[in-house]
Formats: structure tokens, sequence, C-alpha cells
């Protein structure tokens, strides 16, 4: 019988009676589908860190599908566009040289006002009784933080969201055709969006406007294609995965009686780094083997893909004693935000976020209680998060 | 209702379009990949009986019935069943 059966309904829902399954079964477990799915602690961080692992197979399997698609007349072109420069999905030396301009040029000054503005700004218009935390303010923040610390001159908000949701079906794991020609006319509003706007730098200052001004200093430039593509990673990335990071924290928070343990933004930390763990908005990352390699006593050759399990690697009790409870003194190194070249660029804009926002939210009532369960459950593989969550507010 | 025999030399149909494989020589215990079926035609092909049947079917069908034989009958006794 197949182990892997990740899109039962229920598992959308709680992923985590599957992770357990197959890692008793063996922490890498050959799936059906010929692919390693990857649900040990050690095994998932030996492999991130791993160089004979690389990245680059997602976006080649969207390339070959671009091309296998257009001898059908099914034009998805815009998706390789849009995706071309996704660091995330880039092996050395592209990705060194990405990864090093964007992170040179990003400047923290100022994100945190920004952050602390838009939180102000959002949480002044939630009415009393019941209000939908996730639409009404998690699902907000994120956008209105990149569209400012990039410098974008927009209030469209709503659009640019909704765009993030489609977009971010590019990490996922499996997607049907259907979900691609949806995808390739997210991909080409979100290349119209950005595509003007760089040709005529025409943003406020902001990280954008940076990285149009730096790059026209390096020698080998990156083309318009290519800056466009690396702003709607940065866009995409900093969205859903920021969304479902407070989603899930507070839904947890709530329902577990922790409001008081996280009141304060200066003390939460470590505590939200247990949150990350116990219910990471990542779920699965993809890697290829680039040479012939034992990983857990397991022979995995060249060419084969390895699907690495956030989730279970961050419920293996070889490495965390009672993995499936919250334990605020943990302080756990979780895989959340990956290991090795591609560690998230952006943990510490997502951490800011949250600590902010979370005890913004829960200092701003005088009991906050949940009024039905988490509603509308992403459907992704890749990132875990839901779309609804009311709850039950008294000022 | 549709026989197990009918929804077969569908699919046989398809892949014998999509390899250019003759459709007398595709046998129904034959895998999907030994017929030259990969993640990215699966993803086409399911379209296809999708769209032919007007029935929702997932990326991992293919691989949790891999030959023409066990594909059609999970179509005929769950999806096409009423």
């Amino acid at each position: 019988m197949n182990l892997w059966n990740p899109l039962t309904p229920r598992y959308k829902v709680d992923p985590y009676p599957l992770y357990d399954q197959l890692r008793n079964e063996s922490p890498i477990y050959k799936a059906q589908t010929g692919e390693w799915i990857v649900t040990g602690y050690n095994e998932v961080k030996t492999i991130l860190i791993n160089k004979n692992f690389g990245s680059g197979n997602r976006k080649l399997w969207i390339e070959r599908s671009v091309d296998y698609l257009q001898n059908k007349n099914i034009d998805i072109s815009h998706v390789k566009d849009a995706i071309n420069t996704f660091v995330l999905q880039l092996d050395p030396p592209s990705h060194t040289r990405i990864r090093k301009f964007m992170v040179e040029n990003w400047s923290k000054a100022g994100v945190e006002d920004i952050i602390n503005d838009n939180i102000n700004g959002v949480l002044s218009k939630i009415q009393e009784n019941t209000v939908d935390l996730v639409q009404e303010y998690t699902s907000l923040l994120p956008t209105r933080n990149i569209v400012r610390i990039l410098g974008i001159t927009t209030t469209d908000y709503d659009e640019l969201h909704r765009l993030c949701q489609e977009m971010i079906k590019a990490l996922d794991l499996y997607v049907s055709l259907r979900e691609l020609v949806t995808l390739d006319k997210s991909s080409k509003a979100f290349i119209d969006f950005f595509k003007f706007r760089i040709e005529q730098n025409n943003f406020e200052q902001g990280l954008a406007r940076t990285y149009i001004n730096e790059n026209e200093k390096l020698n080998e430039p990156l083309t318009n294609e290519e800056l466009t593509s690396l702003l709607i990673f940065l866009f995409v990335a900093a969205e859903e995965t920021s969304v479902s990071f407070m989603s899930l924290s507070l839904y947890h928070i709530i329902q577990n009686g922790l409001i008081d343990e996280f009141r304060d933004s200066y003390t939460i930390n470590h505590k939200l780094e247990e949150l990350l763990r116990y219910d990471s908005p990542v779920q699965l990352l993809g890697r290829i083997a680039l040479k012939d390699e034992i990983i857990g006593g397991v022979k995995i050759n060249k060419g084969e893909t390895t699907t690495l399990s956030i989730g279970g690697a961050n419920r293996d009790p070889a490495q965390f004693k009672n993995p499936n409870t919250i334990n605020l003194t943990r302080n756990p190194k979780h895989l959340s935000f990956g290991q090795g070249i591609h560690y998230c660029l952006g943990d510490w804009l997502a951490k800011l976020t949250a600590s902010r926002a979370i005890p913004a939210f829960l200092n701003n009532f005088k009991s906050i209680s949940i009024n039905s369960e988490p509603a509308n459950w992403y459907d992704n593989l890749a990132i875990r998060g839901f779309n609804n969550l009311k709850v039950t507010v008294k000022s | 209702m549709f026989s197990s025999q009918t929804v077969g030399n569908f699919i046989k149909h398809i892949i014998s379009q999509e390899s250019g494989i003759s459709i007398n020589e595709i046998k129904e215990s034959q895998s999907f990949f030994e017929l030259g079926l990969d993640s990215i035609s699966a993803i086409y092909l399911l379209e296809l009986v999708e769209n032919e049947y007007q029935i929702a079917l997932t990326p991992l069908d293919f691989w949790d019935y891999p030959t023409i034989a066990e594909f059609s009958n999970y179509l005929v006794t769950t999806k096409l069943a009423k």
C-alpha cells in the first residue's frame, strides 16, 4: 500500500499523522511517484546542507512543461518568465550571484516603523464582536508591508494579495493543468505590474529603487526580466508564508490559552520559534541529487528527487521530546526557514512582523476566543495555512 | 454506466496519441511509466480524462493506479460508480 497520500482531504487540515506514519516506516521513504519523501530531522537537515543536492529541479520541470504544453497549443510561458530568477530555485553559481545582490542591498532601516504603522492602520478598522482574524488582520499586513518596503506606488492591496495566493502555486509539489493555466495568468499580471515600473524606475524611495540603481553599477547587471522575477519572488515569498505564520501562531496561542505569554513584543522571540517548529508555514522543500549519495543508510541515485518534509522533521521525536506538544521553553533548532545556502533570506522580516503584529492584536482586546475552527485551508502541499478564522473579541 | 473496458479503451486511445504506440500494441497490464508517461505528460492526460468523464482527479492518481487496468477499474468503481 502507498503510504504517500498527501492529497487526502484530512491531511490538508492536519498532515502530521501522515508524516509520523511515513517516518515510522522509514525516515527516507520511496513513494509511488519515484521521489523520496524525507521526514526525519537529521535526514532533512543533512540533505539541505549537502552540496550534492540541487534546488533547480522545480524550475527545470516548469521549463519542460512550458515546452511540452506549447506543442499542445497551451501557452504557459509567463510562468517560466516570472520564476526565472526565483533565488530559491537556482543553483550556484547563479544562486550565489543573485542572493548576494539581494542581501547586500537590502537595508533593515525603517522597516520596523513601516510594520508598526500598518499594524495600527489595520487594527483601527477592526470592530468588536466577531472578527475574521485572517481576512481582517493577518492577511492584510504583509502586502502593505512589502509594498512600502519596495516603494511601490499602489493601494491595490487586495489584487496583489490575490495574485500572490495564485503565484504561490509555483512552489507547490503537484499541480494540475488548470492550476498551471491560472498560474500563467497571475504570472502575466505580475510581470505587467512590475515591467513598466522597472523600465521607468517608477518607485518611491525603497528597496526596488535601490535594486535598480545598484544593478546599474554592476559589471554584469541583471536584465529587466531578471529584476522583474526577483521582485515577484520577494513579493510572493514575503506574503503567504508570513500570513500563514501569523495566522497559525495566533490560532495556537488562543486555542491553547497562551495569550498572556505573547503580550510583550520584546520577550516573545524564542516562543515564536517554538510555534514555528510546532506548525511550520513551509511544509515541503524539493531537492534533486546531483551525484549518487547515501543519506541515513539509503542510497539516493543521481537524478532522483527528494521531497523534504519540514513539518515532519520539526515533529521528529528523535530530535524533539514530546514533539506534538507546544513547549514555550524549548527554543528549538527547527527547520522552518530551511538550512544551508537557501536559508530564508526574509526570516528576520517574518519574525519582526509577527513579533509586532501578534502582541498588538492580543493587547487590543480584553478577551479573545475562537468562534469556529480554521476554515478554507490552502490547497497547497508546500505552504500550510488557512483563509478564515472567526474569533470573538471584546474590548 | 461505463465498463472498465470502455474506459480502458479511452485511456489506450489517448496514450497511443501521446506516445505514437499503436493502440493494438498497448496492453492493459502495462504501467503508464512503461508507456512513456512522465510527471509532465501525466498532468495533460489527466485533464483529458477529467474532461471526457466530467470528473475530478488528482495528479497522484496515475501513480496510485499505475496500470491501465488498475486505473480504469479505479475510475469505474469510484469516480464513475453513480
